[in-house]
């Protein structure tokens, strides 16, 4: 008989092949969204051609086009977009880790967690958002605290949810784990984390648009650089079709995070997460 | 194997204060086969538990000679759904940080000898109960243990399908020559399997009975006439419904 290699059925192998299968319902996907896009803008063209609205109300997809394509070439949307997109991406990660640290330590403390979760449930329930203008004043007006406010409003709920994760592992696997004499933070790599993986990722999606959200909250009160800010000055130009286009790149930027993040879920927590568990 | 001395096992104090095990003295002997029988809540698997070392016992010692390795077999698989079968078999291997290569190898070795090999890299979702169950013999033979622990590990499965799986587990039993002590409450999966049944009673060993039963067995054994005078004698052994006669001993054929 021929000897197994590792690569045939270790984890990487396990990921590789998963992640074959996930691009390939991805395409299937992407067939599907090219479909509503194409027939949203359908609708566009056909409320013009209806209704013809004056251009600064609601302008035709060619003057979006092409004010994207001035924007683009003229260099004004790339550092607006950089910035807007550094924001996001630190004031994620920066809310998802802490989130981490502090769902997991909550997590293996029942007294702290009884204590804690309720106020974590209120001030998730507060709009953050409102905190916004509190901390630019405090942290000033520059990146940080566009960041701080970004991984405020991403933490409350993947916080919640990743404490949920870490109580999804079984009675049963944690004695099979004591069986085996395995170590603690040995039944933290094999038990506990990939247990946990499911509601880490929820945490994950939830957070996602908010980091968008919060992002653009941030550089609306300041002044400075970003899409938010870009928003505002076409805002006080009644600049519509420079609205529409980061309205449009705002929301490109949200959807692709999200699909990322959901693509990783898929790759990262097979199809065992809707089946029975055994 | 392993020895356990005047051992006691209770659980609480004051009003909630409950003995589940007293007085047990019992032998285990290298390459035997035994089979705990006794109804539920009677104390088996806590008496599994303390052999394992995952709960210290209130009186007594339990003593293992020449450090006999162990591994346990649940009722159920309690297979990590996110990893693939033959992953699921080495975890053992990989909690005692054997390399990659080493693991991998022995892995394949125990489902080979629960027939699995093709199964290597199906998820636990993917299998049946019985395929399952036997992914968790492996999981415990990947470790090669002296002694293997099984708790009911077969009460989950259809009757037929058990038998199968009690016929499995004796040819594994002969080619590896591991000691086995199992915990069921069929009397039949008993007797089939086993060199000698203990009943747990009231927290006590109350009987022990010697399966004289010729090996290798198979589903002739069950026409046996010891089997049924077995049956009847440990039957007679277990608790009855008070308003029922017990069974009678079989009629003398006079010569
Ligand atoms: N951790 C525990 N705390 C209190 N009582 C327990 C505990 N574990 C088991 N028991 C009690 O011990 C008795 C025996 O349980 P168990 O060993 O699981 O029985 P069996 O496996 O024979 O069905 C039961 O009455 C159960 O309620
Ligand atoms: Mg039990």
């Amino acid at each position: 008989m021929r000897k197994p290699q590792f690569f045939e059925f270790g984890l990487p192998a396990v990921l590789f092949h998963r992640a074959k299968k996930v691009l390939r319902n991805l395409a299937l996907k992407l067939g599907g969204i090219s479909l509503i896009l194409g027939s949203l803008l359908l609708a566009w063209h056909l409320i013009i051609f209806g209704f013809s609205p004056e251009p600064w109300l609601f302008p035709p997809p060619n003057d979006v086009w092409s004010r994207l394509g001035e924007l683009w070439r003229s260099g004004v949307l790339q550092p607006h977009l950089t910035m807007t997109l550094t924001e996001i991406l630190a004031g994620y990660a920066a809310g998802i880790g802490l989130s981490f640290l502090v769902g997991y330590t909550i997590s293996q403390q029942p007294l702290l967690e009884r204590l804690i979760t309720p106020y974590l449930v209120v001030a998730n329930s507060v709009p953050l958002v409102a905190f916004a203008p509190l901390l630019l004043l405090w942290l000033g007006n520059g990146i940080t605290a566009k960041i701080v406010v970004t991984a405020l409003i991403v933490f409350f709920p993947a916080t919640i949810s990743t404490i949920n994760g870490f109580h999804a592992q079984t009675a049963m696997h944690q004695r099979m784990m004591r069986c085996l004499g395995a170590k603690k933070w040995q039944r933290f790599l094999f038990l506990e984390l990939p247990s946990a993986l499911p509601g880490i990722f929820a945490g994950m999606k939830i957070g996602a648009p908010l980091a968008v959200v919060g992002a653009v909250v941030g550089e609306f009160l300041g002044t400075g650089q970003g899409l938010g800010h870009l928003i505002l000055e076409a805002n006080g130009l009644m600049d519509t079709p420079q609205l529409f286009v980061t309205i449009l790149v705002l929301g490109t930027v949200g959807v692709v995070f999200y699909s990322l993040i959901a693509l990783a879920e898929q790759i990262f927590i097979g199809p065992w997460a809707e089946k029975n568990r055994r | 194997m392993i020895k356990v001395n005047n051992l006691g096992m209770h659980f609480g104090r004051g009003r909630g204060h409950t003995q589940v095990l007293k007085d047990i003295n019992f032998h285990l002997a290298p390459g035997e086969f035994v089979t705990i029988i006794g109804r539920s809540g009677s104390g088996k698997s806590t008496f599994l538990d303390i052999l394992m070392g995952l709960v210290q016992p209130s009186e007594g010692t339990v003593e293992r000679t020449n450090r006999a390795s162990m591994s346990y077999v649940f009722q159920k698989p309690a297979l990590l759904p996110w990893r693939n079968v033959l992953r699921n078999v080495y975890l053992p291997l990989q909690v005692r940080g054997v390399r990659r290569a080493d693991r991998l190898k022995a892995g394949m070795d125990a489902l080979r000898k629960v027939g699995l090999s093709y199964a290597a890299h199906l998820f636990p979702f993917q299998l049946s109960g019985g395929m399952a169950q036997r992914v968790a013999i492996a999981r415990a033979l990947a470790e090669d243990p002296d002694i293997l622990l099984m708790d009911e590990p077969f009460s989950a499965l259809d009757p037929i399908l058990r038998e199968n799986m009690n016929f499995n587990l004796l040819s594994l039993w002969q080619r590896t020559q591991k000691t086995i002590l199992f915990v069921t409450h069929s009397i039949e999966e008993a007797l089939i399997l086993s060199d000698r049944i203990v009943i747990l009673e009231g927290g006590r060993f109350v009987q022990s009975f010697e399966v004289d039963i010729e090996r290798p067995r198979t589903y002739e054994s069950f026409q046996d006439p010891r089997f049924s005078e077995l049956y009847r004698q440990i039957r007679n052994a277990l608790p009855h419904q008070p308003n029922l006669p017990r069974l009678a001993p079989e009629e003398e054929e006079d010569p």
